[in-house]
């Protein structure tokens, strides 16, 4: 049996003291909850857009988007979203068809995504 | 892209789902498929697998799980074979999401609804004990252009 094999790493980035969750790889029934974790723990400060850098994320299956949606729901009351950017377009068809566009904002740019976080608003000391 | 099939058996576990994505991998590779069809594939195998895994075996028996991926020119065909319990993966699913924003909307049941809007087909079949699910994908138009790598 294969073992160590990594599906999806996750790290963060800072832009402008704004995070940015970068995960690579397969969003899927065995990574899910690892996303899912990786996000909350980004809303340990509290509420707050969260942005992420789908360029690394190969495909989004079932499973990834009921860890997105769980995340997404606890944002929901406040106000804030996820804000995604870099989708490839195996991923964007599987959020459109989904339904999900209704619940992450897809960006078309880091600098469109930083935007709609407010990031351009911000006063960067 | 050439013609090419390949078939893989492994045990009734979640953690095949890993040997099953380097399967896919490797089969895309040598067959020169483009990324898109490589992902849609490896969503499908990993919808089916996963809910076979989950609900076919309420009693936890073992079971050996043959994934066969056939390609050609103008379709992929992907037959998943088990012994679990009977589930007509076949059967099209509905899932209202319409206008529900994040707060709406329920958790649950897009598997099979995201495998029946990406397939051409989705079909069924019992025999004495065993559950053949076969899908037909549209092979996009850009694969049947494209030089294998």
């Amino acid at each position: 049996m294969t073992t160590e094999t990594t599906l999806l790493t996750i790290t963060d980035r800072f832009e402008d003291g704004i995070r940015i969750i970068c995960p690579v790889g397969k969003l899927e029934t065995l990574s899910a909850k690892d996303f899912e974790a990786h996000l909350n723990g980004a809303l340990a400060d509290g509420p707050a857009h969260l942005l992420v850098d789908m360029g690394g994320v190969d495909y989004v299956t079932s499973f990834g988007l009921r860890s997105i949606l769980i995340v997404a729901k606890k944002l929901a009351p406040s106000g804030h979203k996820l804000v995604f950017f870099g989708v490839n377009a195996s991923v964007l068809e599987v959020l459109r068809i989904s339904g999900f566009l209704k619940i992450v904002t897809v960006a078309d740019s880091e600098a469109e995504a930083l935007v709609h976080s407010g990031a351009s608003k911000a006063n960067a000391t | 892209m050439q013609i090419s099939s390949d078939q893989i058996t492994v045990e009734n576990k979640l953690d095949s789902l890993l040997a099953l994505y380097a399967f896919i991998d490797q089969f895309a590779k040598r067959s020169g498929a483009s990324d898109d069809l490589r992902r849609t594939i490896s969503l499908v195998v990993e919808e089916l697998f996963t809910n076979t895994v989950s609900y076919g075996y309420p009693h936890g028996t073992a079971d050996q799980i043959r994934l066969e991926i056939l390609l050609d020119t103008r379709h992929a065909d992907v037959t998943l074979t088990d012994h679990g319990i009977a589930f007509d993966a076949g059967i099209a699913r509905e899932v209202e999401f319409g206008t529900a924003s994040a707060e709406q909307r329920e958790i649950g049941g897009l598997g099979l609804f995201l495998v029946h809007q990406l397939a051409d087909s989705v079909t069924n079949t019992r025999q004495t004990g065993t559950n053949v699910t076969h899908v037909r994908l549209p092979v996009p138009s850009r694969d049947t252009g494209a030089e294998a790598p």
